[in-house]
């Protein structure tokens, strides 16, 4: 128990030295959502109550990196996690697709006014959501390379 | 019956704590000065950078630039790219009222006030959807309006075809629309594309506020 709830520390620690980096010390436009891939991959995983309760902590934390209100990040994890959680998703393939479909509602959501109107025209909408959700694909499919080959090691090595 | 609910029941209590903490955090950082718990984690260059800004901003009122205004820090941006919507920490016990101009330090035009709650202001930037602004070519003198929606960059219509227009010509507020007064500088042009069967040309401005600074904003009628 002990040394499964230090992992889960110590991957929420990695993604948020990404995220944090990602935020403070590259100059890049769109910014991928490490917190959001990881929820999405714990929610995929059948983790729901889990991935829930971590979208309301991480969504904190991400509004705490943007300097964004705290909280407002929070609902719309929480929105797109709950929405997640009724799938169930096994291979890299089906995990790259849903993470691009989840993340470009993350990002149409997160440029929805507070009375329901989109901020950008639909235009310029679709083209920076396509560009971060192609960002959130690529990541999420190397990510799952990576375990499962991190995965297939340890198995060779002890079993 | 809860139990086979568990995973309703957790979001809609972590939606509700999430609500109440962005309604909190909106409401406290009204007039809260930073607070230094520590020394050691004070960061001295913030500081330094900060009173350069608000000096700036003082020379404003010294010089008679704009003589009535008030100054607010930024405190929400949406989304966190080319913001089309800002929340700014003064509200209606500060006098902000619906429409008021916002302006970086630099004197360029962000956009204006929306909405006013009791302690914080919503506001429209320039990149908004809904944003509309009767612009002026400084060079040709034509006024066309300039719509938001397309970061980053503005999308100026209603310029005739014939129009003299050239790359990198200002644009300013023409004072023709309700909202702003003649002269705001809204950026430069940008890309100008002339479209068969069009009686007018569609003209891309570099809007100004992109390599500006706006964690504090001016605020004027």
């Amino acid at each position: 128990m002990n040394k499964k709830f230090f992992l889960f520390l110590e991957e929420i620690f990695i993604i948020s030295v990404f995220q944090y980096t990602f935020y403070n010390f590259l100059n890049f436009k769109i910014i991928p959502s490490f917190f959001l891939i990881y929820l999405l991959f714990l929610s995929f995983e059948g983790k729901t109550e889990l991935s829930i309760f971590l979208s309301f902590l991480l969504g904190i934390l991400n509004d705490f990196f943007s300097k964004g209100i705290l909280g407002t990040t929070s609902i719309r994890y929480l929105l797109i996690i709950y929405l997640s959680s009724f799938f169930v998703v096994k291979s890299i393939k089906e995990k790259g697709i849903f993470t691009f479909i989840f993340s470009f509602l993350y990002f149409v959501l997160s440029n929805v006014g507070k009375k329901g109107e989109l901020i950008w025209n639909s235009k310029s909408l679709l083209k920076y959501a396509i560009l971060f959700s192609l960002y959130n694909f690529l990541i999420a499919i190397i990510i799952e390379i990576f375990m499962r080959e991190i995965k297939r090691k340890w198995e060779e090595r002890y079993f | 019956m809860l139990w086979y609910f568990r995973k309703e029941l957790i979001f809609l209590i972590l939606i509700f704590f999430s609500i109440l903490i962005e309604t909190h955090t909106l409401n406290r950082r009204k007039n809260s000065p930073p607070t230094i718990k520590n020394p050691y984690f004070l960061n001295y260059d913030e500081i330094i950078e900060e009173n350069k800004r608000l000096r700036e901003i003082l020379n404003l009122k010294e010089k008679k630039i704009i003589p009535n205004f008030k100054v607010a820090e930024v405190i929400g941006i949406y989304p966190y790219i080319f913001p089309g919507e800002i929340i700014i920490n003064k509200g209606e016990e500060d006098g902000i009222k619906k429409d008021m101009i916002i302006f970086t330090k630099d004197l360029f035009l962000v956009g204006r006030v929306e909405e006013v709650e009791r302690k914080y202001s919503k506001v429209i930037s320039i990149f908004n959807d809904k944003s509309r602004i009767s612009g002026l070519i400084t060079s040709t003198r034509e006024v066309g309006i300039v719509e938001g929606g397309y970061p980053p960059l503005l999308l100026m219509k209603y310029v005739s075809y014939e129009s003299k227009v050239k790359i990198g010509d200002e644009v300013l507020t023409s004072g023709i629309s309700g909202y702003y007064f003649s002269g705001i500088k809204i950026g430069k042009v940008y890309k100008i594309v002339k479209e068969k069967n069009s009686l007018f040309l569609k003209i891309w401005i570099k809007p100004y506020i992109t390599s500006s600074s706006f964690e504090e904003v001016i605020i004027c009628e």
